[in-house]
């Protein structure tokens, strides 16, 4: 899938950034080894040429990816980190969510920004909850 | 590049639940203990002078992190190789 979704881009300096830190993180988390070595050079390409327009989130989940992998060398992290961690600001607060609908599969949080897992498709789930949910703990009442 | 200095703005006012913070000290430390020499170190202190008080528990974060389960995805998705 992430072969030909990168065919669609002609230029690789379009791929948006945000995108390749994702992907880095994704595959990182999800012990996805071989993508890694087949993609990460062009991903650390697109942070390398666009690090500037990284806000907080993405350098945090490429710097954890990338130094999970034992793919941060000095280039990266000279051109990508060094120089853009000092100006950003990174939050700790812990989401707490609610069951609604009496259902053990969907949530909201107090922002009601959580998007519920139980409004997934089935292939949607798999890719991104297998059946937990990163950052998000069930208050505890 | 105009999609991508929106998003910088954008990002945070969309998601605004996120600790990438212990994120970021997690991978300043591993990156720090597997090449010593990079220079991250003064980075990961810096960081932990402006966010020792945050950075004192971070349970929540280990907890949610150690339970996170690596899968087979193309098994697990039911893909072909």
């Amino acid at each position: 899938m992430l072969e030909r979704y990168l065919r669609l881009w002609d230029n690789k300096k379009s791929v948006p950034v945000q995108f390749a830190a994702n992907t880095l993180y994704v595959m990182e988390r999800n012990g996805m080894n071989d993508a890694l070595d087949e993609y990460s050079h062009i991903l650390i390409d697109i942070l390398k040429n666009k690090s500037e327009f990284l806000h907080s989130e993405g350098l945090a989940i490429s710097l954890w990816a990338l130094a999970q992998s034992g793919s941060l060398n000095s280039d990266v992290w000279t051109n990508v980190f060094e120089k853009n961690l000092s100006d950003k600001k990174f939050g700790h607060e812990l989401s707490y969510i609610d069951e609604v609908r009496l259902t053990p599969n969907q949530f909201e949080s107090a922002s009601n920004s959580y998007f519920s897992e139980g409004s997934w498709s089935d292939f949607g789930k798999k890719l991104f909850y297998q059946g937990i949910i990163p950052y998000y703990l069930p208050r505890l009442h | 590049l105009e999609r991508n200095s929106s998003t910088k703005v954008l990002f945070p006012i969309i998601f605004p639940d996120y600790i990438n913070l212990y994120e970021l000290h997690s991978g300043l430390k591993t990156a720090h203990s597997k090449d010593s020499t990079l220079g991250v170190g003064v980075k990961l202190v810096e960081l932990e002078a402006k966010y020792k008080d945050s950075l004192k528990d971070a349970s929540g974060f280990e907890k949610v992190d150690a339970s996170y389960k690596k899968v087979d995805y193309v098994a697990h998705l039911g893909l072909s190789a």
